[in-house]
């Protein structure tokens, strides 16, 4: 087992533990990716759920119904993309009805989860025998609460999907992984869990990278290859496509830090613009301040005026704007030392090679105490 | 987009540096009393022998203020700390102003040239003291004496060293505080111990040799408590620093048979040019 911290939390912060929806952006965002064919033109009226680009294996469809417009580059996972902008018309016309399809078997079910897009998913539990299914209600990041908070508050909806996978699938074991520190989510669970024999939860030390599913894997003794982690988002996700044949359309997001009134998770619209979403849901308490994408160790400094919300997305936290001050190396070795997959940052520094095994999880950063952006280093942006 | 991380640990190497800049506090005292108040009581000194100790840690502090305004680097740093311990090992009967302008001089090399400062003032000095054949790391008055100190005497600090580098506990008591702190470099001076003794302790068996002064030397003891492990110019690798404290006891070892003070220094000093080929080699 490989040593792992507990990371320092500085700022301090005001959690709203009311879910906020900010479903009704005037405009979203969808990113044209590279080999996808666009399938409407402007000034088309798309529907809500209409595929609008697709190629060879994916498609991707529409999260609102309104007008097809231009086409804007914003930003998107630290990149400037082409997106097509759709104007929102607020009436969430669809195709058709939703027919709800019965699932009664394990290939049923794989088969809607390759319609929904849950790929890997399908093809994990088609390929391997899974013994376990792990629950991850952790979210490693600091300052962004949306896997706890999707558990707390979609817990019987989660545990009732799972338990379907687990009897399709004859998984024996059921484990809901949850930080011991956090309180609501352990009283909800353990007033719930009495329903599901199968289901065991497990608490889980506050300690950084536990989130991840490799190291959450190691940290509960289960082996690679029978377990399955699944995160609350996707099971609530898989929930959604199976019980109620919805697309993904929204994301949850957390706007935290300490320089807002109250830190929320907010449910938004795939291809919101980050800008709309702060404008309207969030009180700055500071003037100077900078948003950082995705959370302080992996996130990265972004522009809210041009970056919008994509599946990926976990959330933005607002800073004050303080420049970093760093230091000359002095070769203390933390960063070498506290790598979990045994990464040399300061060779990378050094002699300017990148290593593939590196996990971008920032904990050299972090323990520098020369506050060196080594992540920069290991990402090969250092060229200023 | 901009990546960082925007959160910090808590600097665990500024408290390193403190804790390490405390606990050389009671050597300074005690270098005051015993090359400073000692020599001065008993008629061999002038009132500038009294505080001839403290002269040398201000003026190192000075030279780092200087250091630091220069090269606009944080005071509180590795160059302070190098050149505290430089003002505490300096050989007792050194001219002052040659004291001074050596530490400015090693200083100088520092700024264009990765090495341990601490261990080139010293292996110059000891070079300068043999050329002047005033070579002795006994005080004045000690030089007098020193025939009746027993070992308690030299568990207690007195005897042959640096100008405040002799007490010998708080050496100990130091190393003992230092091995809890992780990220002091301890396999370098571990290792180094290990092998400098297991080779003496051959030594004794083959040529049956006892010279008191290779197995407590507080020079050796206390350089490679503090000057071996500085993070600045020794390996940053764990494998790297247990390279590093082998081949340093060795060298040392080596280097004993021409001078055991020189040895030490000088393995010192050799080792911190090599350092970043070693960190190279096994990293």
């Amino acid at each position: 087992m490989r040593e792992l911290i507990k990371l320092n939390k500085n700022y301090k912060y005001n959690l709203d533990n009311k879910l906020v929806m900010h479903l009704d952006p005037d405009y979203v965002y969808i990113p044209i990716k590279k080999n996808y064919s666009l399938l409407v033109k402007n000034k088309d009226l798309v529907l809500k759920e209409q595929i609008i680009m697709e190629n060879n294996l994916n498609k991707i469809i529409s999260p609102i119904s309104g007008v097809a417009k231009e086409i804007k580059m914003r930003n998107i996972a630290g990149a400037s993309v082409p997106c097509l902008v759709i104007e929102n018309d607020f009436k969430e016309k669809t195709k058709s009805m939703r027919k709800k399809s019965k699932i009664d078997s394990r290939e049923a079910l794989i088969s809607k989860l390759y319609e929904y897009y849950f790929k890997y998913i399908a093809s994990v539990l088609e390929t391997h025998k899974i013994n376990n299914l792990v629950i991850n209600g952790i979210e490693d990041e600091p300052y962004i609460f949306n896997n706890p908070f999707i558990l707390n508050n979609y817990c019987k909806e989660i545990l009732a999907m799972a338990d379907i996978i687990a009897d399709f699938f004859a998984i024996d074991k059921i484990i809901v992984a949850i930080k011991a520190s956090d309180t609501l989510n352990v009283n909800k669970c353990l007033s719930i869990i009495g329903t599901y024999p199968s289901v065991k939860l497990s608490l889980v030390d506050d300690k950084y990278l536990l989130g991840n599913s490799y190291f959450l894997k190691e940290y509960l003794h289960l082996e690679e290859l029978d377990t399955l982690v699944l995160s609350a988002k996707e099971l609530l996700d898989i929930n959604n496509a199976i019980k109620n044949e919805r697309h993904i359309t929204e994301s949850f997001i957390t706007i935290s830090g300490p320089c807002i009134e109250k830190s929320k998770v907010i449910k938004v619209k795939i291809g919101t613009l980050f800008k709309d979403i702060i404008d309207k849901n969030v009180k700055l308490t500071t003037p100077n301040v900078k948003y950082i994408l995705n959370g302080l160790m992996t996130g990265e400094e972004c522009d809210i005026a041009n970056t919008i919300v994509a599946t990926s997305t976990k959330g933005i936290i607002i800073i004050p704007d303080e420049k970093p001050q760093s230091e000359v190396c002095n070769n203390c070795g933390l960063c070498y030392k506290i790598c979990p997959v045994k990464v040399n940052p300061k060779k990378v520094m050094d002699t300017g090679k990148i290593s593939s095994n590196c996990l971008d999880c920032g904990l050299c950063s972090y323990m520098c105490p020369c506050h060196i952006n080594l992540r920069k280093y290991l990402r090969g942006e250092n060229e200023e | 987009m901009k990546s960082n991380v925007y959160i910090h640990k808590t600097n665990i190497t500024n408290f390193l540096l403190k804790l390490t800049l405390g606990l050389l506090v009671p050597f300074l005292l005690f270098g005051l009393y015993k090359s400073g108040y000692r020599v001065y009581h008993n008629g061999y000194g002038n009132i500038f022998t009294l505080i001839k100790p403290l002269l040398y840690m201000v003026s190192a502090i000075i030279i780092s203020f200087i250091y630091a305004k220069v090269h606009k680097t944080k005071f509180i740093s590795y160059n302070l700390l190098a050149n505290i311990l430089i003002s505490l090992i300096i050989i007792p009967e050194t001219n002052f102003f040659l004291a001074i302008f050596l530490m400015l001089t090693v200083n100088v090399i520092g700024s264009f040239v990765k090495l341990n400062i601490t261990a080139l003032y010293m292996v110059i000095l000891i070079i300068i003291s043999m050329l002047c054949q005033n070579y002795s790391f006994l005080n004045i008055f000690e030089q007098e004496i020193h025939h009746i100190y027993v070992l308690m005497d030299y568990l207690l600090g007195f005897g042959y060293g640096g100008i405040c580098n002799t007490f010998l506990i708080m050496s100990i008591i130091s190393f003992i505080v230092l091995l809890c702190i992780r990220e002091y470099k301890k396999e370098i001076p571990l290792l180094a111990f290990i092998t400098y003794y297991a080779l003496l302790l051959v030594k004794l068996i083959f040529v049956r040799d006892f010279t008191s002064s290779f197995f407590i030397n507080n020079n050796l003891i206390f350089a490679y408590i503090f000057i071996a492990p500085l993070s600045t110019v020794s390996p940053y690798a764990k494998g790297s620093c247990y390279i590093y404290g082998v081949l340093l006891g060795a060298i040392t070892f080596a280097l004993s048979f021409i001078n055991l003070d020189l040895g030490v220094y000088l393995s010192i000093l050799l080792l911190s040019v090599i350092s970043p080929k070693i960190d190279k080699f096994l990293t």
